[in-house]
């Protein structure tokens, strides 16, 4: 679904992202891990078409997709999360989910003026859309506040409904269990695999949780200085000596192997 | 509010506003209802730029400016009626505020400001340097009347300023009618997702300059509609018109009223062009005391005053 092909991007002379080749297939939850600054958001930004690379290819859905603007992109059906906390914070739930939603609504400009058929059945299926959407993230009973002052974990949550309302076939999450507790980890966990599941869509995550990752991951790959090190099934990963050694030194690799 | 209220709340406005110029039936009183009518549309356009898109233009006068030029000298020159220099006017201003969207709006906050401004201060030299086009700074003298429309036995005649009171109305109500039905569609839930977080209205799929641009080119022509009612209004235009100082009192217009609202820059529009005529009594002191108040509501009422109260009455959640 999505393929990455000897992608490479550089900021003067730091490699940021090296050579890194990688797919994610139809329907799966594939998590990309790494040591701070392996470049693992670097990679979501250069797929997701906030930076373009210097070098390689990203392919989605067999159409080529290298340097396009991230609104085109997310047009195309891939659309991504930030890892700091991304939200419109001066309007309610309600109204935010409803830019949210942007990509789905096709009222055309007179069509507007008129208050044609178009944008009045689009302005009727919104509240139904968002509705469910809510229900879906556990944000019913917000959808009256402002974004702002709702918990820290809703917001993280409602990044992710934003997301969700564009209805993309692939969703990036970048580090989305980021400050949460345990419980709401717990809830973050269901989600994601009720994402695929039910919504059908594929997931393709950055997350520092192991425990996370380990339990609802079908693939992993792992990022280190802006290298792929290995990539595969997350029981295999995390016994391989390289990703230890990455993670823990070379001391920790010999006394594991 | 049910149907039923909505409907009698709007049948009271339209007496209301039907029933005003019987009641102050001074042509003074006239000439600063008309006058809000005029400031109600420009703050509604720099509101749909300023509020919802949120870019600071500093520089609306230039389109408010061109509007009026263009559609008197198409007038003057060539006597044609006002029903088609209006829309020639807008449409002017607002292909010049595409042009001039599409250079400046990748900029942002101050520096946009600026550079808006600047725009605006070189519409001011060509009005005034110009001389062959736009009579310098004598202005444009001698500019005609709306011609009266008939239909029927119906004649309608645009001689003193009540008829032009009413024809206001139709005009702010079309302007507003037009924002409404945009700002509550994709196209005004794009704008205040730019303004909010263009980052995060990109990865969702909004084209962020076309969205502001798209603000930009409305807000210039409705603006340029609006210079072209005033021309034919007062008749005469000159470059003092359209200086730096109107572009920001429009500006304050939109604070004062309250932001990324319809309603609140009309009643900035209406009570900011009323206050400073009831503060005449004051004599020198008059804009100074004006000035002050502005800063007050402007520290206490940050979303302006009907932000606010829209704030408190309805969603008790601010």
């Amino acid at each position: 679904m999505l393929q990455a092909k000897n992608l490479s991007v550089r900021f003067g002379g730091l490699k940021a992202v090296e050579n890194v080749s990688l797919g994610v297939a139809k329907g799966e939850i594939m998590s990309l891990i790494g040591p701070n600054g392996a470049g693992k958001t670097t990679f979501f930004n250069l797929v997701s078409g906030f930076l373009k690379p210097t070098a390689g290819t990203v392919h989605f859905m067999d159409s080529d997709i290298t340097g396009l603007p991230p609104n085109k992109i997310a047009g195309m059906g891939l659309v991504r999360t930030f890892q700091k906390t991304n939200i419109f914070a001066d309007v309610t739930v309600a109204e935010s989910i409803k830019i949210g939603f942007h990509l789905r609504r096709k009222a055309g400009f007179f069509d507007i003026l008129t208050a044609g058929k178009v944008s009045r059945q689009e302005n009727r299926d919104i509240g139904k859309w968002s509705e469910d959407i809510l229900s879906f993230t556990g944000l019913f009973s917000w959808k009256n506040y402002l974004v702002k002052n709702i918990p820290y974990g809703k917001q993280r949550m409602l990044a992710i409904a934003l997301a969700l309302a564009a209805e993309p076939k692939l969703l990036l999450l970048d580090e989305p269990a980021t400050g949460l507790n345990p419980v709401e980890t717990q809830e973050l966990m269901d989600i994601i695999l009720k994402i695929r599941d039910e919504k059908k869509m594929t997931v393709f995550l950055i997350e520092h949780n192991m425990n996370l990752v380990v339990s609802i991951s079908d693939r992993l790959a792992v990022l280190c200085y802006g290298e792929k090190l290995t990539e595969g099934k997350p029981a295999e990963v995390s016994q391989d000596p390289r990703v230890i050694e990455a993670y823990l030194g070379r001391g920790f690799s010999y006394a594991a192997s | 509010m049910n149907r039923f209220l909505r409907g009698l709340f709007a049948v009271l406005i339209a007496a209301a506003l039907y029933g005003l110029p019987r009641l102050f039936t001074m042509d003074y009183y006239l000439h600063i209802f008309v006058m809000s009518e005029i400031y109600a549309v420009l703050a509604l356009s720099l509101g749909l730029i300023v509020g919802f898109a949120g870019q600071v233009s500093m520089g609306h006068a230039a389109f408010y400016g061109m509007g009026a030029y263009v559609s008197a000298i198409l007038g003057t020159r060539w006597g044609w009626p006002f029903w088609i220099t209006f829309w020639i006017g807008g449409i002017f201003s607002g292909v010049v505020s595409y042009g001039i969207g599409r250079l400046v709006l990748r900029l942002r906050g101050h520096v946009l400001a600026i550079t808006t401004a600047f725009f605006g201060v070189l519409v001011m030299v060509v009005m005034n340097n110009w001389i062959s086009l736009t009579n310098g700074p004598m202005g444009i003298t001698g500019i005609p009347r709306p011609t009266p429309i008939e239909a029927g036995s119906v004649r309608l005649v645009f001689e003193s300023r009540i008829h032009y009171y009413y024809l206001g109305l139709f005009f702010v109500a079309g302007v507003l009618y037009v924002l409404y039905r945009l700002t509550n569609s994709r196209l005004g839930d794009a704008m205040v997702a730019v303004r909010e977080n263009e980052e995060l209205a990109k990865s969702l799929g909004v084209n962020a300059m076309k969205s502001k641009v798209f603000a930009f080119t409305a807000g210039g022509f409705i603006a340029g509609l609006a210079g072209s009612f005033y021309a034919h209004y007062i008749l005469f235009i000159s470059p003092v018109t359209f200086t730096m100082n109107e572009s920001i009192n429009m500006l304050v217009m939109v604070i004062f009223g309250g932001m990324s609202t319809l309603f609140g820059p009309i009643l900035g529009a209406v009570s900011l062009t009323i206050l400073p005529e009831f503060l005449r009594m004051a004599g020198e002191m008059r804009l100074v005391i004006y000035g002050f108040a502005l800063i007050l509501f402007i520290v206490w009422l940050p979303m302006g005053v009907w932000g606010t109260l829209k704030n408190r009455l309805f969603s008790g959640k601010a």
